[in-house]
């Protein structure tokens, strides 16, 4: 489904439900992406490995910079490929107290790395050279859809989460404040036998998805599985 | 995003894009308080600047006076007694001040003509200038958008944050004792935003001296301790690290802007590069300001230039002043100075482009968008209030979550490298067979009843 398709059905629901078509598509074009942004947020699934080119003499990095611009959710790794080994994460103040007082001095192959706030790392010791490298895998929030054959990057089936969300936009625009909140939904909740309703269950069966990857092969249980919402998983 | 944009699309989404209900101004305003709830719940905005041991400057005594600082004089700072020991005579927080001007604790210029020609000329740092006696302050009043210190360091190493009984228990003296390093801070007793060094620094800090008033940094390969130290404009640049070229290791190219590259090794390379490049010396213990500018000089660093285009916005050690906007307008050495890394508040939404990055955004317009339907009035919808509201607080507990899980997450090593244990700690009570045969436990107060 892509961006075109989704617009369309939210026309065309939109119209179903209120047997009128005043909307302005710019108007649903921009709660589509905005769902976009608000589910790829929530869910965490574009993941990206990026190089990160550390320099001599330079312990912060603004890791911001280097995916895709201000995009960045968190970045969940970091491997330092010429001495092989993936970075230990430690506080700043055990860098302090427990490593060196002038670990921002010292020179040699990286191997922790802390992150003194929001997009800053900084890694310790600092590399000799400037060519080298270290990776960080990442969660961004994705490209955004402005194109009509622009496709949305998570699997299809959740692609009716942004008809959800922009439908959800939409009526709360018109003042059609029940039929807003009832897009909107609400999350699944197995425990009572309920699969949700509306953007709130995509939305969870997404984090699902992404969170819960090769858990079905590692669980043990006898049967087909576990219903949607049930997968467990690592969040 | 710009400003007029957001407010645009928060004024379509409330359904009133011509402002019939909610107008321009309460929009902004419901924006800006979103943006600083944001900011000041979950801390994101980090900045480092320095507490520098340099005498203190002032050339006004009352904050009325600011009115008249119009054009020609530059606002230094305030202050009402001249010598240190009469603060037990006056109220207030100001430390004393004894020169209105900062070239006045500086030493003379150098004229830059001269350093061009010979290497011989550059004065020592931390020279005095042309006070006899320097006072330098223990107390300094911290910037208003401080919200918090993480870290401060002296020297380039973190020192304590204590209170003032810990001051007193160690120290009865510790606001008159002078020792050129600093190992603790405190925030207490002298002001709300008004942090103290202890001890009292006897020393001023390494500086660099400025040869010149116009144009601004571009850019300088510096060499400390035989290390190269390179400085470049990604740090804070939202487009990516595009910005800048770098050649090899060590190899003295350095591109600051997008196309020109110079080799610092030629003599004067000013007519084969692009922009406005007026100066550039190699091997002179000099780095270069902007087009029309002088050398800073050091006699323990060895500078070189390469003014090209775009402007510097990051050195080494010597962190962005500013924020991440503006560029570099001084450069302050770590060297025996007082470094604070903090979280800020961030800039007024209605005097600057939003400083948020693009996920906090949405955030933002629910809020305002909460505000506005809880507003009394047309147009008032507690229900969608109320919804947008928990949306909000969604993304709160998200950026809360996301922060802690950077901190919590330890790689596994085998060798026992984990530093958190997981386990309860020890019983910190004896059980009440204390004392008693292993096996005999009916002999124990319990089984005796």
């Amino acid at each position: 489904m892509n961006l075109g398709l989704v617009i369309t059905a939210v026309l065309d629901r939109y119209s179903e439900a209120t047997n009128q078509r005043f909307v302005d598509i710019a108007d649903v074009k921009l709660a589509v992406q905005e769902g976009y942004d608000w589910i790829s947020d929530a869910t965490e699934w574009d993941e990206v490995r990026v190089p990160i080119r550390v320099r001599s003499g330079r312990c912060y990095y603004d890791i911001r910079s280097y995916a895709d611009g201000d995009a960045l959710l968190y970045a969940r790794e970091f491997f330092h490929p010429l001495s092989g080994r993936w970075l230990e994460m430690v506080a700043t103040r055990f860098l302090d107290l427990d490593v060196y007082p002038f670990w921002e001095e010292v020179y040699g192959n990286p191997w922790r790395v802390c992150f003194p706030a929001y997009g800053w790392v900084g890694f310790h010791p600092q590399p000799e050279g400037d060519e080298d490298l270290i990776v960080m895998n990442a969660v961004r929030l994705p490209v955004q859809l402005s194109a009509n054959a622009d496709t949305p990057g998570f699997p299809s089936q959740f692609h009716l989460a942004l008809v959800e969300y922009a439908l959800c936009e939409i009526y709360s625009q018109d003042g059609e404040t029940e039929l807003a909140l009832e897009h909107w939904g609400r999350p699944p909740n197995p425990d009572m036998g309920d699969l949700g309703s509306g953007y709130l269950r995509y939305e969870a069966e997404l984090a699902a998805y992404v969170h819960a990857r090769a858990t079905m092969d590692r669980n043990t249980v006898v049967g087909m599985g576990y219903p949607i919402g049930r997968e467990g998983g690592v969040r | 995003m710009l400003l007029s944009s957001l407010i645009s699309v928060v004024a379509r989404k409330l359904g009133d894009a011509e402002h019939a209900v909610w107008s321009y101004g309460e929009l902004l305003q419901y924006l800006s308080d979103g943006y600083v709830d944001l900011t000041y719940r979950s801390p994101h905005i980090w900045d480092r600047f320095y507490v520098e041991n340099l005498p203190y400057t002032a050339n006004y005594n009352y904050d009325w006076e600011l009115a008249y600082f119009t054009v020609g004089p530059i606002v230094e700072g305030r202050f009402d007694i001249t010598y240190p020991w009469e603060r037990n005579y006056f109220p207030g927080t100001d430390p004393a001040a004894n020169h209105t001007y900062a070239w006045e604790r500086t030493p003379p210029v150098v004229d830059v003509t001269a350093l061009k020609n010979t290497l011989t000329n550059i004065p020592a740092l931390g020279e005095k200038g042309y006070l006899d006696t320097e006072y330098i302050p223990a107390t300094r009043v911290l910037p208003e958008d401080v919200q918090a210190i993480r870290r401060a360091t002296f020297d380039g190493h973190r020192i304590s944050a204590t209170g003032p009984d810990e001051l007193e228990a160690m120290d009865q003296s510790y606001e008159s004792y002078q020792a050129p390093e600093q190992i603790a801070y405190s925030q207490a007793k002298d002001g709300l935003q008004v942090l103290r060094k202890y001890p009292v620094p006897s020393q001023r800090s390494a500086e660099w001296k400025f040869l010149t008033r116009w144009g601004s940094v571009r850019g300088v390969i510096t060499m400390l301790d035989n290390v190269t130290r390179r400085m470049s404009i990604d740090e804070f640049h939202p487009g990516g690290p595009t910005g800048i070229i770098d050649a090899t290791e060590r190899s003295r190219f350095l591109l600051i802007g997008m196309l020109a590259i110079v080799d610092t090794g030629a003599v004067d390379p000013t007519g084969s590069t692009f922009g406005p490049l007026s100066l550039l010396l190699s091997g002179l213990n000099g780095l270069y300001i902007g087009g029309y500018g002088g050398p800073i000089t050091g006699a323990t660093a060895f500078a070189e230039s390469t003014a090209i285009r775009g402007t510097l916005r990051v050195v080494p050690r010597h962190f962005a002043i500013g924020g991440s906007r503006g560029i570099v307008k001084r450069l302050i050495r770590e060297q025996n100075n007082f470094r604070l890394e903090v979280n800020r508040r961030p800039q007024s939404v209605i005097l600057y482009d939003p400083e948020i990055p693009r996920p906090f955004v949405l955030a933002t317009q629910f809020y305002a968008i909460a505000q506005s339907f809880r507003k009394r009035g047309a147009g008032q919808n507690l229900k969608m209030a109320t919804h947008y509201r928990e949306r909000y607080e969604m993304y709160v507990d998200r950026l809360d979550k996301r922060g802690n899980a950077a901190s919590a997450k330890r790689h596994l090593v085998v060798g026992g490298m984990a530093k958190q244990s997981t386990g309860s700690p020890a019983f910190p009570v004896y059980p009440d067979n204390f004392g008693y045969a292993r096996f005999s436990l009916r002999r124990s107060r319990r089984f005796r009843r």
